[in-house]
């Protein structure tokens, strides 16, 4: 008895601790998931790469989860490695899994019903694609992802003073590339405030 | 962003996706099935703390080329004085100070050049080096590696190190890339860090050419590094006029003190020279605006809302409007002084609550 009593020290250790992780996963996965997917649709060509970058994403979290800042900064974390993902993902052959595969499949039914973009939200579109990679992605992590410039810096691992200061840039570039002269197109009235300053 | 989303609620509304269409997904049974197959992977070990921190202990010990460094300094204190009176080098004691202090590495692979220094001080800063398209961004932080090391260490993988002046450079490749690199090494008091830029539509740097950018750094001479830096770069030399010419016309309220301004050893970029230079200036405006309110002085506060209704014709503002958005963001909020000290918002905020983080009062 004395002996199984020894034993059982080792499973009474781990296994709480293997509990305590899975449970952390857990919870991280319920509460980012979408966050994650979400990133990911807005910016693959193909729902299984964006279902790929979401089960990558996560399988490094779950690598690494001593790594993954708590509470407030594990956004920011797991969408800079989607960044990441996503940006490896661009470069290199793509194989989705099995799974990825079938996530894709139901993401692309389901996306059907999503309503295309508007006239100008393309117009929209074609400017942010006229930035530099770093510029569209400060602006599209602060307008798509609503992160602060502190998170963004937190994921794309830049000081949060050049991230204020590639905002400020690129919220001009874009601008000045909405103004460009292009096709006649309802703006909102949101808009407005572009370009209008009387220095021009 | 508060005082800017009315572009960003344009870029968000054209979204592919909105946050709530994501939610509203029919997924759970899918996800489910994926939270199964990742918890069933292995997990990793975590790494050993105390590798690090021998790491950092070894690092703390002067090295080569830190002394190669320190020899450089003193053999070039020595002709600073010459290098500030020569007619077309004409750098100031405040450059020199920095340039004599920070490391000063430049890309020796053919066809590199600096495109952009935003800012630098002797504590911290950052050049970008470009060479057809691609890029690499060199940031020197005063202090220990210690924290960056485990950061860099959390999110990616390290590779080999490579070796600067017989200095160890911890390599990483960030997870889930082939070609997103950064490295970090100690340099004297400084930690460097050399890490790879994007651009649209040109192919990154692979991992042999990341290496041969990052073991091509060399040190130079004061006279070399500040020559490298591009022509938007204000040096400290010329700050004291730059500034008097930047506050020239913009009512600045009594006890403004310029002088600050001027003695600042910071090497900029006219940009960020300019957002300081202009963001003294809003920044005591609107705080005398705000204190007047508290205290009842309609006064005041009429001549700080007066003073802003100005902004617009500043020719700095005017300048760096084309440039970014800094701008923007102040008029933003001399409009809402004159208004209801609302700024329109996602989530509405007082100028008050709003101006010091957006300005960096």
């Amino acid at each position: 008895v004395r002996g199984d009593a020894t034993l059982q020290v080792v499973p009474d250790i781990t296994q709480p601790m293997e509990e305590e992780r899975t449970r952390r996963f857990d919870r991280l996965f319920g509460e980012h998931r979408r966050a994650v997917l979400g990133y990911a649709l807005r910016r693959a060509d193909d729902p299984a790469d964006a279902a790929d970058v979401l089960a990558e994403t996560f399988l490094i979290a779950w690598r690494r989860l001593d790594d993954v800042p708590f509470e407030e900064g594990a956004r920011a974390w797991l969408l800079g490695v989607a960044r990441r993902v996503l940006a490896n993902q661009r470069r290199g052959a793509r194989r989705h899994s099995e799974l990825a595969e079938r996530i894709g499949r139901e993401l692309a039914t389901q996306l059907a019903q999503v309503p295309e973009p508007s006239e100008t939200d393309m117009l929209v579109l074609g400017a942010l694609a006229t930035l530099s990679e770093d510029d569209r992605e400060v602006l599209l992590l602060a307008g798509w992802e609503g992160l602060s410039p502190s998170e963004i810096a937190a994921a794309m691992g830049l000081r949060a003073v050049t991230v204020r200061s590639r905002l400020h840039r690129a919220r001009r570039r874009l601008r000045a590339a909405l103004d460009a002269p292009g096709p006649v197109v309802d703006a909102p009235a949101t808009l407005d405030l572009a370009a209008k300053e009387p220095c021009r | 962003m508060p005082l800017t989303d009315t572009l960003d609620q344009v870029v968000r509304a054209a979204a592919p996706i909105t946050d709530d269409e994501v939610r509203g997904l029919t997924l759970d049974e899918l996800e489910r099935d994926l939270r199964a197959v990742i918890v069933a992977q292995p997990a990793r070990a975590p790494r050993p703390r105390a590798r690090s921190a021998r790491r950092v202990l070894r690092w703390g010990l002067p090295s080569v080329a830190a002394v190669a460094a320190a020899v450089l300094v003193i053999s070039l204190s020595g002709g600073g004085e010459r290098l500030g009176t020569s007619p077309d080098r004409a750098w100031a004691a405040p450059a020199l100070r920095v340039a004599n202090a920070v490391p000063r590495l430049l890309v020796g692979e053919p066809g590199w050049r600096v495109i952009r220094a935003d800012e630098f001080t002797v504590n911290e800063g950052e050049m970008r080096f470009s060479s057809a398209g691609r890029g690499v961004d060199l940031h020197w932080r005063s202090g220990s590696d210690e924290d960056l090391g485990r950061d860099r260490a959390n999110s990616a993988d390290e590779l080999p190190p490579a070796e600067l002046d017989g200095v160890t450079v911890r390599v990483f490749r960030y997870e889930g890339t082939v070609d997103d690199f950064t490295a970090l090494w100690r340099s004297g008091r400084y930690t460097m860090e050399l890490r790879t830029t994007f651009t649209r539509g040109v192919d990154r740097l692979t991992a042999a050419e990341y290496r041969r950018v990052l073991e091509s750094l060399h040190p130079v001479s004061v006279d070399e590094w500040l020559g490298a830096m591009p022509p938007s770069v204000v040096l400290p030399a010329k700050t004291g006029d730059a500034v008097d010419a930047m506050l020239e016309g913009i009512p600045v309220p009594d006890g403004f003190d310029r002088e600050r301004l001027k003695r600042d050893a910071t090497v900029r970029d006219r940009y960020q020279l300019g957002a300081r230079v202009s963001g003294a200036v809003a920044c005591a405006w609107i705080e005398r605006w705000v204190a007047a309110r508290r205290s009842g002085d309609d006064a005041a506060a009429k001549a700080a809302v007066d003073a802003m209704q100005t902004t617009r014709q500043w020719p700095i503002l005017r300048e760096m409007d084309r440039a970014g958005d800094y701008p923007e963001v102040l008029w933003q909020l001399a409009g809402a002084m004159n208004g209801d000290g609302i700024v329109p918002a996602g989530r509405p905020m007082t100028v008050e609550e709003a101006y010091r983080d957006a300005l960096g009062c």
